[in-house]
């Protein structure tokens, strides 16, 4: 039985936001207010001991986005002080930082202009299943978008003790421990987080909760001579429930670990490869993912905008950004700008068709806002950013895949990638590379193994798809170095031409 | 607020605890090309309470066990919501239960004080770090795409039950920007930057000048990586020169190896005496102290980590070092590693490439493989000098180069990192 998160949290404190923005949008326009309250905790259990802390995205606190009437120019400022004496001095610190703004900024050019794409019933009427699904009181009005939504979970992680938790943590690592004297350490994580959004603006009045868990086991394999690790992780938009497939899964993790004591690193060259889900999900994500964001075609720091229309992948290929039907750790209601959630359908059957974009991007680029728009916290600016990235499932099987390698390597436990969204240059850092020799696994493993290459050329190699779908979030998404968000991304088995060094 | 939560603790008997305020303001701007995006401020205070509960009755192998939880407070939350949250977390604390660990205590020279840096306000406007990042851009084809830029000022508070009660502020100009060039392809490089009002690499008042000289040679690898060509898979270069900050991210490896964190669960097996064998030149590393304090309140001094190849310390938190019996030093950002005496000329012999820009130069600490995709690369050998070249790879596990690692007499200082800027070793036959 599935519960929703709990949507009552804003209800004590609403009252004054409501009436902070009636001031501000007295004295100032493109007011709006987003309020985040993000709590969460992270179990650890290692052989370095036990830990309990707040999961890293714990934050409680607003920003307020606004301009002088008279000059489009968007000023934001961030606070976490919600006591009603501070609130009320709100409106004179903004007076002040406003009059600061415009004595200094010579260089300030007016780039706002009216853009047809951006009302608040288009970006309402762009949202579709995740809303009409979601468990809610709704109070919709023409006038002003209005609804309170939750995500549902089974197991709500704040209702088992701490003790609970930690119970299934130590199990798991002591099944890690005996599973053979090669592993020397497991570590094993758990860590959820509930997050509460309220955005009021002159056409919104929403509140979103949201819950999501992720899971990882860490196995460490050694001898005297080589130590190397496997990361498994697990994620889902719910609770405590995924503790149950973290136990089902710790022998694979193990197995994995001691497999890579024997790993040799593999010969560079250009080889078909199995990319398996997680790998698919990172070629995905780094290559028409950031590819596509929007606030880089703004920039001129995307070569995509001029392939819009286009063919840059194989015509079985077809690739989404989804933060609304999709449930996973990347979804939620609505962006912390305000624009609902929609389903983004960035390559179809080959061919590019949209990016993905926040609020102000879609103004200078006069196009529709996708619901992009996301702050690493209340603290930080709205870049657009990703949600749950991922290629559609095919027709084929795993099996007849391999079988169809007369010389290559499966791919799986994606490390790490980064982009190069100007040349279509990717890098994908995976932990295993499985050799297959006459469509068949020799048991031989590769790691490290670093592909690279470009993006088209890739993802237009792409010539087998299997028939099964698999979407995880466990690590978070960074723009540059810095501005770390929750996603997800996956997708099916693909098999490719890659190059590998 | 912190006397509040004190009181709190000691109505629900708990004796053993830290406190972190931390009180953040920043002035952070936008820009695309030369024109000013967006302009955002900030005004933050958080606190952050770790709980310690001891289980003297409890013994696992005879000793006394500490459990310890944290959770991060409100200003606004009421009296009310105080309590709850203290009380739960210090009931997390009994599940967490790890062998026992003192808190820090108060630096002798300095019992019970408190200590604020010289210089608490920033002596560097926005608008000059502005200007002088602009300053370089002066080029139609080869400029500034965008940048970032913050300056935030952070009042720290730390207090613990065992008399630690320090405060000190910093300040830190950090941000990113990226160069474009058209000169032939059109190419971007990236570059982030952080420097700090305690920082050792680069003293505050010289941060303008510093972003200008990091901004005209991002202009100028960039303006090369346009006309670079694709570095042909055949290449097979004798020496690898790796130049910039992938030096730092390199010896990164040596930071966290000697960490007790690492250390304690045999993730690393050296200690104070191991040897490093280098065989073609001398590793001498100096640990920086970038903060007066650690969060823990532990006092950061300037540490020798590294002499002669040697290694002569172990850095970590209070409750490693005290498992592994070593004085706690706390975990250090900056670092200082001795030049060596060759340019980086001189390392270029035979067949050489010189990669001076990585895609995501990766270092896992655990294995020491390092590598990457590089997007500039300079390529020599009998034929041809300094050609620019992109689209190659490299990779490699520094146990494996250290004896024929080489470091340049030519430095570099950026984001912490003071040092070699550049260093050589020979690829296997």
């Amino acid at each position: 039985m599935r519960k929703p998160v709990d949507n009552t949290i804003f209800n004590n404190i609403k009252p004054l936001f409501s009436e902070l923005y009636n001031t501000l949008a007295g004295i100032f326009q493109n007011v709006s207010i987003l309020v985040e309250s993000s709590r969460g905790r992270n179990y650890r259990h290692s052989k370095s001991g036990t830990t309990i802390k707040d999961n890293m995205f714990t934050s409680t606190g607003a920003v307020i986005r606004y301009s002088i009437k008279g000059n489009d120019n968007l000023l934001e400022y961030s606070f976490n002080d919600f006591s009603a004496e501070f609130l009320e001095t709100i409106p004179s610190i903004l007076i002040k930082y406003a009059a600061a703004d415009s004595r200094t900024d010579h260089r300030f050019s007016n780039r706002f202009e009216e853009n047809p794409n951006v009302s608040s019933t288009q970006a309402a009427t762009a949202n579709s299943d995740m809303v009409s699904n979601a468990s809610a009181d709704s109070a919709q009005t023409v006038e002003r978008l209005s609804f309170n939504y939750s995500t549902e979970y089974e197991i709500n992680p704040s209702d088992l003790s701490d003790n609970d938790i930690l119970k299934a943590l130590r199990s798991l690592y002591q099944k890690a421990m005996d599973y053979d004297e090669r592993i020397l350490d497991c570590v094993c994580v758990f860590q959820y987080l509930t997050t509460h959004k309220m955005f009021l603006s002159a056409d919104k009045d929403l509140q979103q909760h949201l819950l999501w868990s992720n899971g990882i086991l860490q196995p460490l394999a050694g001898t005297s001579e080589k130590k190397r690790y496997y990361l498994q992780t697990f994620s889902l938009s719910g609770g405590a429930e995924l503790l149950e497939e973290m136990d089902s899964d710790f022998s694979y993790a193990c197995r994995c670990a001691i497999d890579l004591l024997d790993s040799v690193v593999p010969t560079p060259g250009t080889y078909d490869v199995i990319c398996m889900p997680d790998v698919t999900g990172l070629i995905a994500h780094e290559a028409f993912g950031h590819g596509v964001e929007m606030d880089m075609f703004v920039k001129d720091r995307a070569l995509a905008q001029k392939y819009i229309g286009e063919i840059v992948a194989s015509p079985i290929v077809t690739m989404h950004d989804n933060a609304n039907t999709c449930m996973e750790c990347g979804s939620y209601f609505f962006d912390d700008e305000g624009t609902l959630s929609r389903d983004t359908v960035i390559i179809e059957n080959g061919i590019l068709k949209s990016g993905i974009s926040d609020l102000l991007s879609a103004v200078r680029l006069k196009t529709t806002p996708t619901g992009n728009g996301r702050r690493e916290s209340f603290e930080r600016k709205a870049y657009t950013r990703m949600t749950n990235t991922y290629f559609e499932k095919g027709s084929d099987r795993l099996d007849d895949m391999i079988a169809s390698i007369e010389n290559g390597i499966l791919l799986e436990n994606a490390a790490s990638g980064m982009e190069d969204p100007k040349n279509w240059g990717i890098q994908c850092m995976v932990n295993i590379g499985r050799e297959i020799k006459d469509g068949k696994l020799t048991g031989k493993i590769f790691s490290p193994v670093c592909l690279s290459g470009y993006v088209p050329d890739l993802l237009k190699s792409i010539s087998m798809i299997s028939d099964d779908l698999h979407i995880s979030g466990c690590g978070c998404c960074g723009k540059g170095y810095k501005e770390w968000v929750k996603v997800s991304d996956g997708g099916p088995a693909i098999k490719a031409v890659v190059t590998i060094s | 607020m912190i006397d509040l939560i004190i009181n709190i603790l000691e109505e629900q008997g708990i004796s053993t605890y830290l406190i972190n305020e931390c009180t953040e303001t920043s002035e952070e701007v936008f820009f695309i090309r030369q024109n000013l995006d967006m302009k955002r401020a900030k005004d933050i205070t958080k606190y952050t309470v770790t709980l310690y509960r001891d289980f003297p009755a409890q013994t696992e192998n005879g000793s006394v066990l500490r459990g310890f939880a944290s959770c991060t407070l409100q200003k606004s939350m009421s009296h009310q919501e105080l309590e709850s949250a203290l009380r739960n977390t210090y009931e997390s604390a009994s599940y967490a239960k790890n062998p026992y660990f003192p808190l820090p205590k108060p630096a002798s020279s300095i019992p019970g004080t408190s200590s604020h840096n010289n210089n608490p306000t920033k002596t560097v406007t926005m608008e000059q770090c502005v200007q002088a990042l602009f300053s370089v851009d002066t080029d139609d084809t080869t400029f500034i795409n965008s940048a970032e830029f913050f300056i935030t000022t952070t009042d720290y508070r730390i207090i613990n039950s065992s008399g630690i009660n320090v405060s000190f502020t910093q300040t830190v100009y950090s941000g990113e920007f990226i160069a474009q060039s058209k000169q032939k392809e059109d190419v971007e490089i990236y570059q982030n930057f952080h420097f700090s009002d305690s920082g050792s690499s680069v003293p505050e008042t010289d941060i303008p000048e510093k972003l200008a000289q990091l901004a005209a040679s991002t202009l100028k690898s960039v303006k090369d990586r346009s006309v670079a060509i694709q570095y042909p898979n055949s290449a097979a270069p004798s020496v690898i020169i790796l130049e910039g900050y992938c030096v730092a991210e390199l010896f990164q490896f040596f930071l966290e190896r000697c960490d007790a964190s690492m250390i304690y669960p045999s993730y690393s097996n050296y200690t104070v005496g191991t040897i490093l064998p280098l065989k073609s030149d001398t590793l001498n590393l100096t640990l920086k102290a970038s903060a007066p304090y650690t969060l823990e309140g532990i006092k950061l001094q300037d540490t020798e980590l590294i002499r002669n190849n040697q290694i002569t310390a172990i850095t970590g938190d209070s409750r490693f070092s005290y498992y592994l019996g070593v004085q706690p030093l706390g975990t250090f950002s900056e670092y200082r590693i001795t030049c060596g005496s060759k340019s980086a000329e001189e390392f270029q012999k035979g067949s050489c490439l010189r990669i001076v820009n990585f895609s995501d130069f990766q270092m896992d600490s655990l294995s020491g493989q390092f590598g990457g995709e590089f997007r500039l690369a300079y390529y020599s050998d009998s034929e041809q000098q300094n050609i620019p070249v992109t689209g190659g790879s490299v990779s490699g596990n520094i146990l494996d180069i250290l004896d024929t690692l080489m470091l340049s007499k030519e430095s570099f200082n950026l984001n912490g990192y003071s040092g070699p800027k550049s260093v050589c070793y020979f690829t296997s036959p």
